[in-house]
């Protein structure tokens, strides 16, 4: 189908254009001299050539969503993401933290729930602490979502948390919803080099959010059903 | 090599000059003249790619990937497809123009032999197929180009290496002077009678026919495979040099012996 359509397509147009620029005695009214038409023909050739030069200098990205991932700070934040997942680190003073504030629990007992069934858009850790009290230490540990070489900003801002009384809801204002071009070189001209199929030259990473929880062992926590697997108490 | 030329009057045959004539020379003057003596040529090249790359940028397969049900990503995919269907499309009607016959009584108003004429448009079609591969690919940088300014999002393609340019290059090189050879055949098969091309069609079709009787392998799908299965350029270019030395073969004996008539 790809080759018969622009198949068509031309000989329609060539069709069309023939007559619409033929006249009557069948010479077409604009012709070109010899050197006008090499001047149009290397002038072709010149913006080919600096739409390549332009293409490898230009960003791929739109400015705005898509910034180049800064790969130092990136293994900075993948080391301190499983540190955190994991309750190692000694203090919660990393710059990746994002949010924080202590929660009053009413009645000793917390639940832990979506808005939307088992829509959980953040990992939950949950490391019980010994001792009575009725505040819970909260934590926000940013998201990253990497796409090839770019980061999309923004990620975790979507991402809500309502702390009410003695329940927890998270959800997301709206499923986040990227847009990707992916161009590939017809498959004649790369039949030598490499595969240039969408599936084996994109990456996409997703680090979720993690919402970490100090809970003292004196309030008793409900993790609804539908989020139960996405939950680790440590 | 030299070949010898006497030139005579109208009136009855006094020599006029004796000259010895460089076959180079005349090869060099015939593919200067069949290349640049018209800037039809060029500007169809410019035309029917730039409809490609037009229909390149515009048309796209829409799709879309969610991860863990959390974050969809939309995805256009846009090829060069319909750039290289163009590229093709100029170099067969590009080959067909230097085989017409206008074009050959043309060559004879040079000193030229058959020879000459021969290796004049062997050469003239090489340019145009390298003319040809190296446009199209560099207008796949343009198709990018044009996605980039006008469609929004993050725009993911394969980089290549210098070698890997080169190396797609020739590939598509490989094609172009294929379809070429191919195309000049065709002509020149159907110059020399008008019911060989229809004969071969039917041939074919009879052919294609009896291969689905008889529940055979398409000879056409070998033949695609025979080249798009190759994942070496080495013996991908021994490939299409043997294609094309037997193509271009066939437009020898089929052109050695015609008249050249006004």
């Amino acid at each position: 189908m790809t080759f018969i359509l622009p198949l068509m397509l031309f000989f329609l147009l060539a069709s069309i254009l023939v007559r619409i620029t033929q006249n009557k005695d069948g010479r077409p009214p604009i012709s070109f001299s010899r050197r006008t038409g090499l001047y149009m023909s290397f002038g072709y050739v010149l913006i080919l050539v600096v739409a390549a030069v332009v293409v490898k200098i230009l960003p791929m990205s739109d400015e705005t969503l898509f910034q180049p991932v800064d790969q130092a700070e990136f293994g900075q934040y993948k080391a301190a993401y499983s540190e955190f997942q994991e309750g190692k680190m000694d203090s919660f003073n990393s710059p990746f933290i994002v949010r924080k504030w202590h929660q009053l629990i009413s009645d000793n007992q917390l639940l832990i729930k979506p808005r939307t069934v088992g829509s959980m858009p953040v990992k939950v850790v949950i490391e019980r602490i010994p001792g009575d009290s009725d505040t819970i230490d909260t934590f926000v540990f940013d998201g990253k979502l990497i796409m090839d070489d770019y980061e999309v900003q923004g990620y975790t801002e979507e991402i809500v948390i309502e702390p009410q009384a003695n329940v927890l809801t998270v959800w997301e204002r709206e499923t986040p919803s990227y847009v990707l071009s992916y161009f590939e070189h017809d498959g004649v001209m790369t039949q030598f080099t490499s595969d240039t199929s969408f599936e084996n030259n994109h990456t996409t990473s997703e680090w979720r959010p993690i919402l970490y929880l100090k809970i003292p062992e004196s309030i008793e926590v409900t993790i609804d059903e539908s989020i139960k697997d996405q939950v680790t108490e440590l | 090599m030299k070949g010898r030329c006497i030139l005579l009057n109208r009136e009855g045959g006094s020599t006029m000059g004796f000259n010895e004539v460089s076959l180079i020379e005349t090869v060099k003057k015939q593919v200067r003249f069949k290349l640049f003596s018209s800037p039809s040529i060029w500007l169809s090249l410019v035309g029917i790619q730039l409809f490609g790359i037009i229909l390149s940028s515009a048309i796209h397969n829409p799709s879309s990937m969610t991860t863990d049900g959390i974050t969809l990503t939309r995805i256009s995919m846009y090829d060069s497809t319909f750039l290289m269907v163009m590229s093709y499309i100029w170099i067969v009607t590009s080959s067909i123009g230097l085989g017409v016959s206008s074009m050959r009584r043309i060559d004879f108003t040079f000193v030229s032999t058959r020879l000459s004429q021969f290796i004049s448009s062997v050469v003239a079609l090489v340019v145009l197929a390298a003319v040809g591969a190296v446009t199209a690919y560099l207008g796949s940088g343009l198709v990018s180009l044009i996605i980039n300014l006008f469609h929004s999002g993050l725009l993911v393609q394969v980089n290549f290496s210098l070698m890997e340019h080169l190396v797609n290059v020739t590939g598509t090189f490989g094609y172009l002077l294929m379809f070429a050879a191919a195309g000049y055949l065709a002509v020149c098969l159907y110059q020399l009678n008008r019911f060989v091309l229809p004969g071969m069609l039917v041939l074919y079709g009879g052919v294609m026919y009896l291969s689905s009787e008889f529940e055979v392998k398409s000879p056409s799908l070998q033949v695609i495979r025979f080249f798009e299965e190759e994942m070496s350029i080495m013996l991908f270019l021994l490939k299409v040099i043997a294609v094309t030395a037997i193509l271009l073969f066939g437009v020898w004996l089929v052109t050695r012996n015609q008249e050249v008539s006004s």
